[in-house]
């Protein structure tokens, strides 16, 4: 892949690009499935590559073909080159990427057991297990179990020297059960999504055990009662505020979105450049940190998809808005002099554009614990897992369910409930916040497809929290 | 490739398989979009693939794989690694071996040879158009303008050979002009049939009358959806159209064949060979048929996997990918006319699931919301989030338009009365 990388340079250069660069990648991925206790889908997918971005005339080109081969590489260049100068016709501001000194280097994800090296029996007998546990109530009439492996080898190179690459192993467990009772359907899941995990992570989780439990908390959701109307506390787990998060914070603070590329599909953001700094985004506990170096982290790749080596940075530093993630295209455009590494592509046929950085909430430092913040309500929901979710396109009026619900009465959690969704603006919801715990409670959620761009493509981010107290937000049942 | 060099590829792959059940996809793809935002080009691009997906079974045990390594060498391999690992794979009681020999599939023509030679100067023209209307008038142009084909072909060992091949042609657009937008989405298989130029000029005249938008009021009001709001709604009815779902208890559809579930004034049909073109089998060879789902309300038919139709006493159903929503030949104006007083809405945003057993739904409104009185628009309004069931919205249309096409969906406008806004 090395060679074919470095022909793809050579023949840039050659085609005269002022600026260009090439991604190879190979992706293995095996899927296994149950559904109803019972084995439904077994896959594996190979899939290889290759995409290449060319400015001519200060316009991008971008041309991308499935298998590797010299000659598709040469007919690849070709295109991005010729799709380039047909952006001529069109009047604008010519391209205008920040300064990056040539990079270098190999990033291996951490793991301990290669999923493809397992025996495929020991990954059934885990599944087995839990899809069992999992349908075993008889309130449940349908329930899913799956794990999803995969390995992606990428190498980045560039016109402008530098080469750099990456090989990633993510694991992906999913749980989902769904009770029927008098006339009602509840589901309950697992919520951590994925992460840059062997096997062991997998394992270590002990998937059949939560089974069991998941489809218990399906019948008890399905028989609880429905959820109250009015202004309320809400205390929401990690697996909860991380969807909240990604939605209302991870969006908007997007550099693409505030210089309105993303007008047309995604949307745009409330904030505007000059908020870089002042915008008092949440209330002085709330810490949002970018980071995308976290070794579990989707977003850790090494380098993103210009070749810009990931960072961690404040998005929200005790309240206040400090800056967008950006591209080396966007860096400029939001006054910034380099890229926070958070241009990537969904695979080798996507062409590369602002994705949300793995970002979480920063635990509080003092000792605070879930119950401290329970103990401390006296009337209010306690929400984890993620739900029903919506947000307008400039990402301030939002709507959010939950995956489990429990009515706090007096400092106490009393009863489950079903049918919550929770209603506010984005920074009156952050605003709101008067407690965060500290690490004990800390969980974190992988997203695997987030969508944006046109054509849509899918971003993998993970996001993490410990539980939080918001005061008075609106509750309406989710019926 | 073309469809004789498609066959023979998937020929050959059959010849090398020893497992009793094959079912073979061969598929290809090209797609090329130029994308703008903030007045400026922003993306250019140009994407092929090819790719196989090579299902194989024997007795209960079934495997898939799938690749882009598409040579002699590679698929001998291909297959040896499939059956091997079939010895490993688990027994399925679902298990359905691949689609009956004889089956005959219908020749959809949905190909223009001039878009799949992909436009790369008249996609450019497009987007300079908008770009350039936009900053002459204070505005920011965004969108996209994509020209792409598939190419798909099926195989299975019980002797059925299927080949459909399509282009599409699309210009989405949206014009911002700071709290206002307007937005449009034109789509065919023949990038000669999107008036891009009027499109561009609709748009910027839209935006321009929603600026300085009011708050809207509380309680009821009758709405007029535009196509694109109809369509929007749509996919969340037509995602609800599984029997399996509805036999498990988990949707709104459940108990419901043959019974009303919508007004009578609802016909979502498909037709293969309609003014959007549907594929005319699925992934496994099973051909697609012209079907009505819902019937001036009535609930006739719902998707059905051929394990499930086995099981329920249903017919095997898969989505054609083509959705047709009778309309009128009355033009729009007639709605406004007759809506009186309302609110007109032109495209939701973000719409998800609440509860799915009762098909609450959520979403907010984009891209221009209006107050009209006496059949005119009188003023813009702010977006608002609204929480609906989209059946019983169906339940009150009172007034429906001309279908256009919107993605799938061939849509009219419609009229709806007594909406609550939240």
């Amino acid at each position: 892949m090395r060679e074919l990388a470095q022909r793809a340079i050579e023949r840039l250069e050659d085609l005269g690009a002022e600026y260009g660069d090439v991604r190879l990648e190979t992706t293995n991925t095996e899927y296994l499935a149950f559904r109803n206790g019972r084995p439904r889908e077994a896959s594996l997918q190979n899939t290889e590559g290759l995409g290449v971005r060319a400015i001519v005339g200060g316009r991008w080109g971008f041309a991308s073909c499935s298998g590797l081969s010299a000659s598709e590489t040469d007919s690849v260049v070709k295109r991005a080159v010729d799709v380039a100068r047909s952006g001529a016709r069109v009047s604008g501001p010519s391209v205008d990427l920040c300064p990056l000194e040539p990079q270098e280097g190999h990033y291996d994800g951490p793991y301990r057991q290669d999923p493809f090296e397992v025996p495929r029996e020991r990954k059934l007998d885990l599944l087995t297990r839990a899809a069992e546990n999992l349908h075993a109530p008889s309130e449940v009439t349908m329930s899913y179990a799956s794990l999803w492996f995969e390995r992606n080898n990428r190498i980045f190179a560039s016109t402008e020297g530098s080469l750099v690459s990456s090989t990633l192993i993510f694991s992906y467990p999913f749980l989902h059960a769904n009770a029927v009772d008098r006339g009602d359907a509840q589901s309950r899941n697992l919520h951590c999504g994925a992460r840059v995990a062997g096997f062991e992570w997998i394992e270590d989780m002990g998937i059949p055990g939560l089974a069991g439990r998941i489809a218990e908390e399906a019948v008890m959701k399905v028989k609880a009662e429905e959820g109250p109307t009015g202004t309320m506390d809400l205390i929401l787990g990690g697996t909860n505020l991380s969807l909240t998060m990604h939605e209302s914070v991870g969006h908007p603070t997007e550099s693409d979105r505030a210089v309105g590329w993303e007008a047309n599909m995604a949307g745009r953001t409330f904030l505007s450049i000059s908020d870089q700094g002042n915008f008092r985004y949440g209330s002085p506990l709330v810490n949002l940190l970018a980071d995308n170096t976290i070794p579990y982290g989707l977003a850790s790749w090494g380098w993103d998809d210009d070749g810009v080596p990931g960072q961690k940075w404040h998005v929200v530093k005790e309240g206040v808005f400090q800056e967008f993630g950006s591209v080396r295209e966007t860096a400029a455009l939001i006054g910034r002099k380099s890229s926070r590494g958070c241009c990537r592509a969904q695979d080798f046929s996507h062409f590369q554009i602002n994705r949300q950085p793995n970002l979480y909430m920063v635990p509080s430092s003092e000792p605070v614990s879930e119950d401290d913040l329970i103990s401390d309500t006296k009337h209010g929901i306690y929400i984890e897992g993620r739900g029903s979710y919506s947000i307008d396109q400039r990402r301030l009026n939002f709507q959010f369910g939950g995956d489990f619900f429990w009515e706090i009465r007096n400092g106490k959690k009393v009863r489950p409930l079903k049918k919550v969704i929770y209603r506010s603006t984005t920074p009156d919801f952050w605003r709101s916040c008067d407690g965060v715990a500290d690490e004990r409670s800390f969980r974190t959620m992988g997203l695997l497809t987030c969508g944006k761009g046109e054509p849509v493509q899918a971003a993998r981010m993970t996001h993490g929290s410990s539980t939080a107290r918001f005061r008075g937000i609106e509750v309406r049942g989710g019926r | 490739m073309n469809r004789q060099e498609m066959f023979e590829l998937l020929e050959k792959v059959l010849q090398k398989v020893t497992v009793p059940d094959t079912t073979l996809r061969l598929s290809e793809s090209r797609s090329a979009t130029v994308r703008f935002g903030q007045n400026r080009l922003t993306q250019n691009m140009d994407s092929f693939q090819r790719k196989l997906c090579m299902r194989l079974g024997k007795d209960l045990r079934h495997i898939q794989l799938t690749t882009h390594c598409i040579d002699t060498e590679a698929l001998a391999e291909l297959v040896a690694h499939g059956e091997s690992l079939l010895n490993t794979a688990p027994e399925d009681p679902e298990y359905v071996p691949p689609v009956e020999g004889g089956q005959e599939y219908r020749s959809i023509d949905d190909w223009d040879e001039v878009t799949a030679g992909m436009l790369l100067e008249a996609r450019a023209d497009a987007a300079k158009t908008a770009v350039e209307s936009a900053a002459g008038r204070d505005m920011e142009a965004a969108g996209v303008a994509e020209a792409s084909y598939d190419r798909t072909a099926v195989a299975t060992s019980t002797g059925n050979m299927a080949f459909h091949r399509k282009t599409g042609a699309e210009f989405r657009l949206t014009m911002d002009a700071g709290e206002a937008s307007s937005y449009r989405a034109l789509r065919s298989n023949a990038w000669s049939d999107l008036p891009v130029g009027n499109a561009v000029e609709e748009v910027l005249e839209e935006a321009d009358l929603a600026k300085d938008p009011a708050e809207p009021r509380e309680g009821s009001a009758d709405l007029i959806l535009e196509p694109q709001a109809v369509g929007d709604l749509l996919y969340y009815v037509i995602y609800s159209l599984n029997a399996r779902l509805a036999d498990e208890g988990i949707t709104v559809l459940e108990g419901m064949d043959g019974k009303r579930v919508t007004g009578e004034k609802l016909t979502l049909s498909s037709r293969l060979d309609g003014p959007v073109k549907g594929r005319p089998f699925d992934d496994e060879g099973l051909p697609c048929t012209d079907l009505i789902w819902i019937g001036h309300g009535v609930l006739r038919n719902m998707l059905c996997s051929r394990y499930w139709a086995k099981e329920s006493g249903r017919k095997p159903i898969s989505s054609p990918r083509c959705f047709y929503v009778e309309g009128s030949e009355e033009p729009y104006e007639n709605g406004l006319a007759g809506l009186g007083s309302g609110v007109l809405v032109r495209r939701f945003w973000y719409i998800r699931l609440v509860d799915e057993k009762t098909l609450t739904l959520t979403g907010m409104t984009r891209d221009g919301v209006f107050e009209v009185e006496g059949g005119r628009i009188r003023r813009p309004l702010k977006d608002f989030r609204w929480n609906w069931n989209p059946l019983e919205l169906f339940e009150r249309i009172s007034w429906l338009g001309v279908p256009e096409r919107k993605g799938w969906f061939q849509v009219p406008p419609m009229v709806i009365r007594d909406v609550e806004l939240s």
